[in-house]
C-alpha cells in the first residue's frame, strides 16, 4: 500500500466516516462517548435553530455575490495585464502580490482603512459619496467583507491571465478581417475559449464560498468582542458576518455540540455538492472545449 | 478506538467545514493559530533522582502547567512559579503559555493532559466539572482540611464549580466598575459619581458635548453593549437580572428586568444623543477607531472623549502604560432605580485552575493550585504584579493593594455579596452570545416586538441545552 493510500484513508476516509457517524449523536467530545440520537441533530437543525438559517442565508449571499464578481474582476484585470508592452511582470507582480498577505493580517487592515474618518473614507468625503460605517453597519459588513476578498484575487487572476495568453492569435486575426468589433471578438472567441477556466473558477469558487471563515471571524471578533469569551457578539454587527462555517465552529469547539456540528458539517457537504453538480449539469450550455465543442 | 475516533472526528470536522482556515492562503483556523505563540519557562529544578530533596523524602517531581498567558504577563507570572519552586524545592515547573479551554479538553480526551490547567475564564468550567475533565477537588479538601467558604467569597466559589462539585479554583479575577473623569466632572458641577441608572443619564446629558455639525465630540457615557467593555452592563449585576429560572429554563422572556433595562438603554439613547442617537454612537465609535482602540492610547476614556465608561481593574494599569493624562477616579457602576441595594456589586469572573483527570502528578500539582489559590502572599504578588482583583478574604485587605484609590474600589466589588459571573451551564458562553446578539440587534432597532424578541431568544438558548 502505498503512503498516499494510507494518509487518504487515516487523514480524509477514516474522519469523514467518523463524523458522519458522529452526526447521528449527541456528543461533547469527552470521555463519555457518543450517545446515538438518529437524526435528532438534522431535525434540530432545520426545526429549532434559526442561527443554521441566518448563517446559510449570510453564507449564500457571500457566495452569490463574490463568486461573480471575483470572475469578473480576475478576467477585467487579467485582460487589462495582457496589454502592457513594457513592465508586464512589474504590473503582474503588483497585482499578484495582496494575495501573498494573509487573510487575518488583509482583515485587520481593512477594519482600519474602514473606520469612519479612515483613509477610504476620507477618499469618500473628497468626492461627496456616502460615507458608510462599514463593519459597524449590518447593511455594509458583507460588502466590506467582498473588498478584502477582491483585493486578494491574484492567484485567480493568474489563472484568467493564462488562459488569455493561451487563446489562439488567429481567431482574432481571422475576426478582424471579418470586421468584428472588440465585443464581438470578447463574446465570440475569448469568453467562450475561456469557458472551461471560468467554470472552474465557478466551481473551486463556490466551495471555498460555502467555507468562508477567516476574514469574517476576525472582523465579528473585532466588533462582537472575541469570540469564545462571555458575552461576544455573534456575527457582529446584528449577525451579519456571521457565516454558516462560524456558527459550526462555534457550536463545535466552543459550545463543544460535536454531535450537532458533525450534522452541520454534512449538511454543508450536502449543499456544496448539490450548487457543484447543478453548475456542472449548466455546464453543457456554455463551456466550450477546444476541439469537442460544447460538453 | 473511542480517543482516536474523536481525534478522527475533529479532523473531519476541521477539514469537512472549516478547511478555509487552511486554505491556499495557508493560513490556519483561529484555534490553532491561538495555539501558535506558547511560551514556556521552567522553575530549576533538582537534579532527577535525588530522592531526599524534600523534606520528608519526596521524589523530584516536575509538573506540566498550562495557561493561556503570553507575552509580558506570561514572563510576570513565571515570577510566582520560582516563588512557589522555593518553597518546595523537589518540585519542578514546566509552563507552557498560549493554551485554550479547547486545547485542555482535547488533551484530557486524549490523555495527554498537563498536571494542571490556568484557564483565561469561567465559561466552561460546567463542562469541565460535569464530564470529568477536571478532578473534583473534594477529597483534597477534606484531607487538608480546608474549608473554602472562611476563605474565597462564595460568588467566586459559584463560578469555579457546577452543581456542588468544586473541580476549580479562582486565581486572580476581573471586577467591572465606573471609571469617571474628575475634571469633566468639576467642571460639569457633579460632585458625586451616580449610583442609579437615571443619575447615569442625568450626569451624562451634562457630559455630553456635540460638534456644530451635530455629531458627538465628548460622550458622557456610551450604552451600546459593543462599546469596550460596556456589554457587563447587559450581564445582570446592575439590574438584578435572572439568567434562569428554578426549573433551569432561560428567564430572559419571564424576567422582566431584562425588558426594563433594554427599554432604559434606548430611552437613554434617544434622551442624551437625541433620535438618531443610535447612528450617531456608532459614528463616533468608529472615529475613536472602533473596538481595536479599547487596546491602545487611543481608548476614547484615555483620550477624554468618554467622560464615564464601564470597565474592569485592568484599565487602571492601560492608562498608566499608555501614559494618559486623563485625571479619573472609579466606583461601583450604578444600578437600577428601584434596586439601591445592588449598588457595590458588579460583574467579576477571571482565572480558573484546575488538575484535570488524567494529570500524573495530581498531588504536586494540588500543592501548586493551593499555593496560588489560597496563598495570600502569592494571591497579593500575583494581583501586584498583573494589576487584576486577588480572590480569598485575606489578600482582598492587602495595605498594599488598598492604598491605590483607583485599584480599591474593585477590591470591594469583588468581596460584595451581590457580585457575580452569570451562570453556568454546558453550553459555555453560548448563552451570553446569543443574549449579546440580541442586544446587538435590538440596539439596531431590529427588534419591532420586544417581549417576542425575548421569548424567541429564551427558547433558543433553551434548545441549546438540549444539544449539551
Amino acid at each position: 500500500m502505498s503512503p498516499w493510500i494510507v494518509g487518504f484513508l487515516v487523514l480524509y476516509v477514516y474522519p469523514m466516516l467518523a463524523s458522519l457517524y458522529y452526526s447521528f449523536t449527541k456528543y461533547d467530545g469527552g470521555k463519555a462517548g457518543p450517545t446515538w440520537v438518529g437524526l435528532f441533530n438534522y431535525r434540530f437543525m432545520f426545526a429549532h435553530d434559526p442561527l443554521f438559517w441566518a448563517s446559510l442565508r449570510n453564507t449564500i449571499w457571500m457566495v452569490a455575490v463574490s463568486v461573480p464578481l471575483s470572475i469578473v474582476l480576475g478576467v477585467g484585470s487579467a485582460y487589462v495585464l495582457t496589454k502592457p508592452r513594457r513592465g508586464r511582470a512589474l504590473y503582474r507582480t503588483a497585482f499578484f502580490l495582496p494575495t501573498m498577505v494573509p487573510a487575518v493580517a488583509a482583515s485587520v487592515a481593512f477594519l482600519f482603512l474602514l473606520n469612519a474618518g479612515g483613509p477610504i473614507d476620507h477618499i469618500l468625503g473628497f468626492f461627496h459619496l456616502p460615507q458608510p460605517l462599514w463593519f459597524l453597519d449590518a447593511q455594509w459588513s458583507k460588502p466590506g467583507l467582498v473588498m478584502i476578498g477582491l483585493w486578494g484575487i491574484g492567484s485567480t487572476m493568474i489563472i484568467f491571465l493564462a488562459a488569455l495568453l493561451d487563446v489562439p492569435t488567429h481567431l482574432y486575426e481571422a475576426a478582424d478581417i471579418e470586421g468584428a468589433s472588440a465585443w464581438q471578438k470578447l463574446r465570440y472567441i475569448t469568453l467562450p475559449m475561456i469557458s472551461p477556466v471560468i467554470f472552474f473558477t465557478a466551481v473551486i469558487g463556490i466551495i471555498y464560498g460555502f467555507q468562508y471563515f477567516t476574514e469574517a471571524y476576525v472582523v465579528g471578533a473585532s466588533i462582537g468582542g472575541a469570540a469564545g469569551s462571555s458575552g461576544s457578539g455573534l456575527g457582529a454587527p446584528q449577525g451579519s458576518t456571521l457565516f454558516y462555517t462560524i456558527w459550526l465552529y462555534q457550536q463545535g469547539f466552543e459550545a463543544f455540540h460535536l454531535g450537532y456540528a458533525s450534522a452541520m458539517a454534512w449538511m454543508l457537504f450536502a449543499i456544496v455538492l448539490a450548487c457543484t453538480l447543478v453548475l456542472i449539469k449548466s455546464s453543457n450550455r456554455w463551456v466550450f472545449y477546444q476541439g469537442g465543442g460544447f460538453r | 478506538m473511542r480517543r482516536l475516533l474523536t481525534v478522527a472526528a475533529l479532523v473531519g470536522l476541521v477539514a469537512t467545514a472549516c478547511s478555509s482556515g487552511t486554505n491556499s492562503a495557508g493560513e490556519l483556523s483561529p484555534s490553532a493559530q491561538r495555539s501558535l505563540t506558547p511560551a514556556a519557562c521552567t522553575t530549576k529544578g533538582l537534579d532527577t533522582g535525588n530522592a531526599s530533596a524534600g523534606p520528608n523524602g519526596e521524589q523530584p517531581t516536575t509538573i506540566q502547567l498550562w495557561s493561556f498567558y503570553s507575552g509580558g504577563e506570561f514572563k510576570k507570572y513565571c515570577e510566582v512559579l520560582q516563588d512557589f519552586h522555593a518553597k518546595y524545592p523537589w518540585i519542578s515547573i514546566q509552563h507552557t503559555g498560549g493554551k485554550s479551554d479547547q486545547d485542555i479538553y482535547r488533551a484530557v480526551n486524549s490523555d495527554t493532559a498537563p498536571d494542571m490547567m490556568i484557564s483565561p475564564g469561567p465559561d466552561n468550567v460546567a463542562k469541565f466539572c460535569s464530564g470529568n475533565t477536571y478532578t473534583d477537588l473534594a477529597t483534597y479538601l477534606q484531607q487538608d482540611n480546608i474549608d473554602l467558604s472562611t476563605i474565597i467569597p462564595d460568588a467566586a466559589l459559584k463560578y469555579t464549580s457546577y452543581n456542588g462539585d468544586q473541580c476549580s479554583l479562582p486565581v486572580l479575577s476581573d471586577a467591572y466598575g465606573l471609571y469617571y473623569n474628575k475634571d469633566m466632572f468639576q467642571k460639569a458641577g457633579i460632585t458625586d459619581p451616580p449610583k442609579t441608572l437615571s443619575e447615569l443619564q442625568a450626569d451624562a446629558k451634562k457630559l455630553t458635548v456635540f460638534n456644530p455639525d451635530g455629531s458627538i465630540k465628548i460622550a458622557g457615557y456610551v450604552p451600546l453593549q459593543s462599546f469596550y467593555e460596556s456589554y457587563a452592563l447587559y450581564m445582570g449585576p446592575y439590574s438584578g437580572g435572572t439568567w434562569y429560572d428554578a426549573n433551569g429554563k432561560s428567564a430572559f422572556a419571564s424576567d422582566p428586568s431584562w425588558a426594563a433595562l433594554l427599554q432604559w438603554q434606548q430611552q437613554f439613547i434617544t434622551d442624551v444623543y437625541g433620535p438618531d442617537g443610535y447612528h450617531k454612537l456608532q459614528e463616533f465609535f468608529s472615529k475613536l477607531g472602533g473596538a481595536d482602540s479599547e487596546w491602545s492610547s487611543a481608548h476614547g476614556f484615555e483620550t477624554e472623549q468618554v467622560a464615564m465608561t464601564l470597565d474592569g481593574e485592568w484599565r487602571n494599569a492601560f492608562i498608566s502604560d499608555d501614559g494618559s493624562d486623563v485625571n479619573y477616579a472609579t466606583a461601583p457602576f450604578p444600578v437600577v432605580d428601584d434596586k439601591p441595594e445592588l449598588y457595590g456589586a458588579g460583574l467579576i469572573g477571571g482565572d480558573t485552575v484546575g488538575i484535570p483527570s488524567n494529570a500524573k502528578n495530581p498531588d504536586a500539582a494540588w500543592l501548586l493550585m493551593k499555593y496560588l489559590a489560597l496563598d495570600t502572599q502569592a494571591e497579593v504578588k500575583l494581583s501586584t504584579i498583573l494589576k487584576n482583583v486577588p480572590t480569598t478574604f485575606e489578600s482582598l485587605k492587602d495595605p498594599g493593594l488598598n492604598s491605590d484609590p483607583h485599584f480599591k474600589p474593585f477590591l470591594e466589588i469583588f468581596g460584595n455579596a451581590n457580585s457575580a459571573f452569570k451562570p453556568l451551564t454546558p453550553i459555555g458562553s453560548t448563552d451570553a452570545d446569543l443574549w449579546s446578539s440580541f442586544v446587538d440587534k435590538w440596539e439596531a432597532g431590529q427588534v419591532p416586538d420586544l417581549q417576542q424578541g425575548l421569548q424567541d431568544l429564551a427558547n433558543q438558548i433553551d434548545n441549546q441545552q438540549q444539544l449539551g
